[in-house]
């Protein structure tokens, strides 16, 4: 939204202050300004030239070289011109064009893009050249003359409609183009919950209060000098249609705009169009109120506003078909509909040069239906986000006073008919009483009474002090809709007291350090012991695409689908990590070799309810890393044996599945396993399925495991047994031995472990496989430590329990001992 | 005897000082203190003696035995310490050679930046929250004062995974579920990722992380809030960093503003990076809304506090003048192994 100074200046005395100061001003006390456009400094040094002789550049196929006129002075004998070269590299010149001329020392956007740069004389391929001629979008004029293509510098005489007088040689595009006016950018956004802000009038009002000056009164016709009229309305839904006014002007005559009018619109950002258009257009800019104008002539006596019909249409004024149905209010004559309320008006019942009679709305309508409306059309008009925004239904009566004062002075001849009027709105006396202590502690400041009344009042609320303490807050109509409780009161005075006048004051000291989070204490330390095992710490998207889905196997049923997604690539959430981890190995082996990644965030599932969050879908962390190194063709091992380092940090007790396991389709399917941790299935640690590299031309085997993190948490009890040590010498045993590679070396050890009391720890330490031993057949050897507590372990307790442990393996396990 | 002894002294001396290797020191060693040396045949002839003599000749035997003792000692340092020498000359390593068997993983930088500013807010006596990142639209919009068709849904393109179950815009969700679970007195952060359905550009993703800070106490003022979020920029940026509060629009807070902190650049002298403004945008913030205090059934008489929250991904970018966000959740490591 572009607001213009001009305007404002109508009704706040703001003669002399710096525009940018002003901005300054609101982004501190009232809402955010994006920008101050000063055309007229910022066309400082650009002016109209004229092309007298264009020449082909000697060494670029591209650049023409140019005489360009560039001031002309002096009488009819005694003509003085100045002209200079300039190298361009327009598609469109020609001599005997007039051109805009960007001399050294103006600004102007390169390509039209990024920051300003200051215009110098200079070279270009060894021809010097005296500024720039320029295409629209270098000088932000892309508005008032489109162009078709980068390279296209502007034709100022194909654009008579714009410019009014004659073009002079050397004018200053700003005087010419009467762009003297400043605007400030505002983002809707900013004033979104203030509709009496999307009028100038508001504006004007907040400027008032900031530089305290007085606010001047809007001029309103009183309506009392009309005449009869047949028009009648008819409100069928009036939850929806709050207030209606109608009515017919007669002795209308399209022309253009007066100046003030016209230069209004293009302040703001409009098209001037004619004096009619732009009127209606003004107030709405004016005071945030949308009006329409139709064609009298075009439409029967009588306007109905209700719902639309299945099966009617309306070619709307941007020339679309629209089909309407019973969600939809409409404006209606007694044959056809002739606008789509709050949002657009019909193309039959339009302004056009012809038109001598109109009939002048000026309602309310709900904003939730507009907004739906808009929705459904997927448009979104200068209205209809207005209406969006609850503007107050009052404002409909004062901008139809406001168009016939207005109307008035710029065709002084109409003829004005009784107005139509039909509301259903509570106007009453909307109040707030609030204790002076009450805003002194919310804000934390010492403000005087009086400062506060002072404040309200110029605000517009009304104050009346009842006790000591209290007073009761009268809230103007323009801002029903964004004040209801004490504290939007607070709110007004602390921003106009200014928020950067509030002296700090800090908490009251707390004796308690913030507690702490045990998952986000775990994650700190896990990821720590990755990253000092050399993975690094990747972040990926949480969406997966359908292909995805489909590669690693997952049913419709276990994915959360989005309803409304970005694109097809990401339209649904992951149900693990490793899917996503997987793409980043794939991409990261175009540059190494050895990759170890890993990450820890939450994960989706459809199928499953989280435990933590009622009603929602499972949504724990979880872990995953992945590991694959150029050469290695087993790289399980190596990441098997980093996740046991956690394990033992964390004393967890692990178990490893393979037996009865279902190993996933992305698995390997022999190499796999499934982890549980005190007993709870926390996970599996596997290798990738070669199927889904093979495409990828990926030869290197890819190790990974996936983990719930929040399970592990849990599972994980860091209990620490202390036990003394023993003063008592202990002993050591190797035993090597060749068994069928299906005996899990995790049920060997636990049986050995169990054979005598004697034996504290069984370590593996080396693994043979080899066509000598046999393909079915695996080597391995592990080293036994025995402890006595008692006594330094004797030579005959070694023996027998050497013994013991040889007689399991041969027997339960069928070893062949190896000496 | 004694003259016996004084020569022994001078030849024993004389050998020991020209040894220079150890097998010549260690020879010495047993010709000097051998059981069948000069040395060791005096003492054995001792008992020989009379008893003058013996009183005589004994504590001068024993002197100079210790007096060369003790000198061959040194002189078998010093050999050896020598010949050492000259060994580890022979075994020269180049210590600039890198074998890098081992390397050491890196910490996203949105990680590392969250762990800062958890510390610091722990520090400064907060709670650390973790809410759903599946949220139901009550926790993200309806208990936030924003209910369906309220305008401000549009500020905020949402995730829909039902009518009613959204992927959460703001960490803002986390407000009346950290309420209604830690109650008052509440100081509490909520670092997590995010999610808009806007596309992505260099500045912009639909995946981000942000932070939010909420306390809830008796008398909780906007001077309090400015004193909070202050100290909290003052510690994370340095102390000469200032902010601004200016009016901004949240419907969960009431008032509202926009906080920002002058330039990191150009110190607030105005710059390209501040745009020419002197600050940058931080977040937003303001005094928690009655309403939300009402839906996590707090006395809004009773109870007041403020809420801040800001997108950590933004602040990464400034610090390490990271040019293209997407750069963050692509996985490169060329990208996360600079950290």
């Amino acid at each position: 939204m572009l607001v213009s100074l001009d305007i404002l200046k109508k009704f706040v005395d703001l003669e002399g202050v710096d525009p940018k100061e002003i901005a300054d001003k609101i982004t501190e006390h009232s809402f955010e300004v994006d920008n101050c456009l000063n055309k007229a400094s910022a066309f400082s040094n650009i002016v109209v030239g004229k092309i007298s002789k264009v020449e082909n550049h000697p060494t670029a196929d591209k650049l023409r070289i140019c005489d360009v006129v560039i001031s002309k002075t002096g009488g009819l004998l005694n003509k003085k011109e100045k002209t200079v070269k300039i190298v361009c590299g327009g598609t469109n010149l020609e001599k005997g064009m007039f051109v805009v001329v960007a001399l050294p020392g103006s600004f102007v956007k390169w390509h039209g893009e990024g920051e300003l740069v200051e215009i110098k004389e200079t070279e270009l391929r060894g021809v010097s050249s005296y500024g720039m001629i320029c295409a629209s979008d270098e000088i932000d004029l892309s508005d008032i003359f489109p162009s078709k293509s980068e390279k296209e510098i502007i034709d100022l005489s194909l654009f008579k409609n714009k410019i009014k007088e004659e073009i002079k040689i050397g004018e200053n595009i700003a005087n010419l183009l009467k762009l003297n006016d400043v605007s400030f950018d505002i983002d809707n956004i900013a004033v979104t919950h203030r509709p009496d802000l999307w009028g100038h009038y508001g504006i004007a009002r907040e400027l008032s209060v900031i530089y305290k000056k007085d606010l001047k009164p809007l001029e309103l016709d009183d309506l009392s000098n009309t005449t009869h009229t047949q028009l009648k309305i008819e409100i069928l839904n009036d939850s929806i249609c709050k207030n209606y006014n109608a009515v017919k002007i007669n002795n209308i005559k399209i022309e253009q705009s007066p100046e003030w009018l016209a230069s209004a619109m293009i302040s703001t950002g409009h098209n001037s169009i004619n004096n009619i258009v732009d009127l209606t257009n003004y107030i709405m800019i004016e005071l945030g109120q949308p009006l329409h104008a139709f064609d009298a002539s075009k439409i029967s006596n009588k306007i109905f506003v209700r719902d639309g019909k299945v099966g009617e249409k309306i070619k709307t004024l941007d020339g679309r078909e629209v089909e309407l149905d019973e969600s939809v209010l409409i404006i209606s004559d007694s044959i056809r509909p002739i606008g789509i309320a709050g949002v657009m008006g019909g193309f039959e019942s339009c302004i056009s040069d012809s038109t001598n009679s109109i009939v002048i709305e000026s309602a309310n309508f709900d904003g939730i239906s507009i907004r739906k409306t808009m929705q459904k059309m997927g448009i979104r008009t200068d209205a209809g986000v207005r209406y969006e925004k609850q503007i107050d239904p009052e404002f409909a009566n004062i901008a139809l006073a406001r168009f016939i004062f207005l109307l008035k002075q710029i065709c002084p001849k109409v003829v004005v008919e009784s107005v139509q009027k039909h509301s259903n709105y509570n106007n009453s006396q909307k109040t707030i009483s609030i204790s002076f202590d009450f805003v002194r502690s919310r804000i934390g400041v010492d403000i005087p009474n009086l400062e506060i009344i002072s404040i309200l009042k110029k605000l517009g609320f009304g104050v009346n002090e009842f006790e000591d303490d209290f007073i009761n807050v009268d809230i103007p109509y323009f801002r029903n809709k964004d004040i209801n409780i004490k504290e939007d009161l607070i709110e007004e005075i602390a921003r106009i007291y200014g928020y950067n006048n509030i002296t700090p004051a800090r908490l009251l000291p707390s004796f308690d350090i913030g507690r702490d989070n045990g998952l986000r204490k775990f994650e700190r330390r896990i990821k720590d012991i990755m990253i000092d095992n050399g993975f690094s710490e990747v972040l990926n998207y949480s969406f997966i695409s359908g292909n995805d889905q489909k590669e690693f196997d997952f049913n419709d049923n276990e994915v959360i689908k989005l309803l409304n997604s970005l694109s097809v690539d990401q339209d649904r959430m992951r149900p693990i990590l490793a899917i996503n981890l997987l793409k980043n190995i794939k991409s990261n082996l175009k540059n190494v070799d050895n990759i170890k990644i890993f990450e820890i965030e939450r994960i989706f599932k459809a199928d499953a309810v989280s435990d933590k969050f009622s009603e929602l879908p499972f949504q724990n962390y979880h872990f995953s890393a992945f590991l694959t190194e150029n050469g290695n063709n087993i790289p399980f091992y190596n990441l098997k044996n980093y996740l046991e380092k956690i394990f033992s940090l964390f004393k967890l007790d692990i178990e490893y599945g393979v037996m009865d396991e279902v190993v996933p389709a992305y698995c390997h399917s022999a190499r796999f396993a499934k982890i549980f941790s005190n007993e709870i299935d926390v996970g599996f640690i596997s290798e990738i399925n070669p199927m889904l590299t093979l495409k990828d031309k990926i030869k290197q085997r890819i190790s990974f495991f996936e983990i719930d993190f929040e399970k592990l948490y849990e599972s994980c009890k860091e209990k620490i047994n202390y036990e003394s040590i023993s003063k008592f010498q202990g002993s050591y045993m190797d035993i090597s031995m060749i068994i069928n590679k299906n005996i899990l070396w995790q049920n060997i050890k636990n049986d050995v472990l169990n054979i005598s009391p004697f034996i504290a720890e069984v370590e593996l330490f080396d693994v043979y496989e080899g066509e000598n031993i046999g393909d079915d057949k695996i080597s391995l050897a592990f080293k036994i430590s025995l402890i006595d507590k008692e006594k330094t372990i004797t030579s005959t307790i070694i023996e027998n329990t050497y013994k013991n442990i040889v007689d399991v393996l041969k027997n339960k396990f069928n070893a062949e001992i190896r000496q | 005897m004694m003259k016996k002894l004084e020569q022994l002294r001078k030849i024993a001396t004389d050998d020991i000082s020209r040894a220079n290797d150890s097998k010549t020191i260690e020879d010495l060693e047993i010709k000097y203190f051998g059981k069948k040396s000069e040395l060791s045949e005096i003492l054995k002839s001792i008992v020989s003696l009379s008893n003058d003599e013996k009183r005589e000749i004994g504590p001068a035997v024993n002197s100079l035995k210790l007096e060369l003792f003790s000198f061959i000692e040194n002189k078998k340092n010093e050999i050896l310490k020598s010949e050492l020498e000259i060994k580890m000359k022979k075994e020269y390593i180049d210590p600039t050679i890198d074998l890098k068997n081992e390397k050491i993983g890196h910490l996203h930088p949105a990680t590392q930046l969250r762990y800062r500013l958890e510390d610091i807010f722990k520090s400064m006596g907060f709670v650390i929250y973790d809410g759903p990142q599946i949220e139901t639209d009550f926790f993200n919009f309806e208990a936030l004062n924003i209910p369906k068709n309220h305008p401000a849904r549009d500020m905020q393109d949402t995730f829909y995974v039902k009518d009613d179950v959204v992927l959460r815009t703001h960490t803002s969700n986390c407000q009346v579920r950290a309420l209604k679970e830690l109650g008052v007195s509440l100081k509490a952060v909520v670092p997590g990722r995010v999610f808009r359905n806007e596309a992505s550009d260099a500045t912009h993703e639909h995946t981000f992380n942000q932070i939010e800070c909420i306390v809830v106490d008796e008398n909780i003022s906007i001077a309090n809030l400015i004193s909070t979020v202050d100290g909290f920029v003052k510690k994370i940026f340095g102390d000469n960093v200032k902010i601004r509060l200016r009016p901004g629009y949240f419907p969960f807070v009431e008032p509202g503003f926009e906080l920002d902190i002058s330039c990191l650049v150009c110190g607030g002298k105005k710059c390209p990076a501040c745009k020419h403004t002197g600050w940058l945008e931080l977040g937003g913030t303001g005094m928690i809304h009655p309403n939300v205090l009402k839906s996590a059934d707090i006395d809004s008489s009773h109870y007041s506090g403020f809420a801040f929250g800001f997108g950590i991904d933004r602040m990464m970018m400034q610090k390490y003048k990271i040019e293209d966000i997407r750069w963050s959740m692509s996985g490169d490591l060329r990208f996360v192994n600079q950290f």
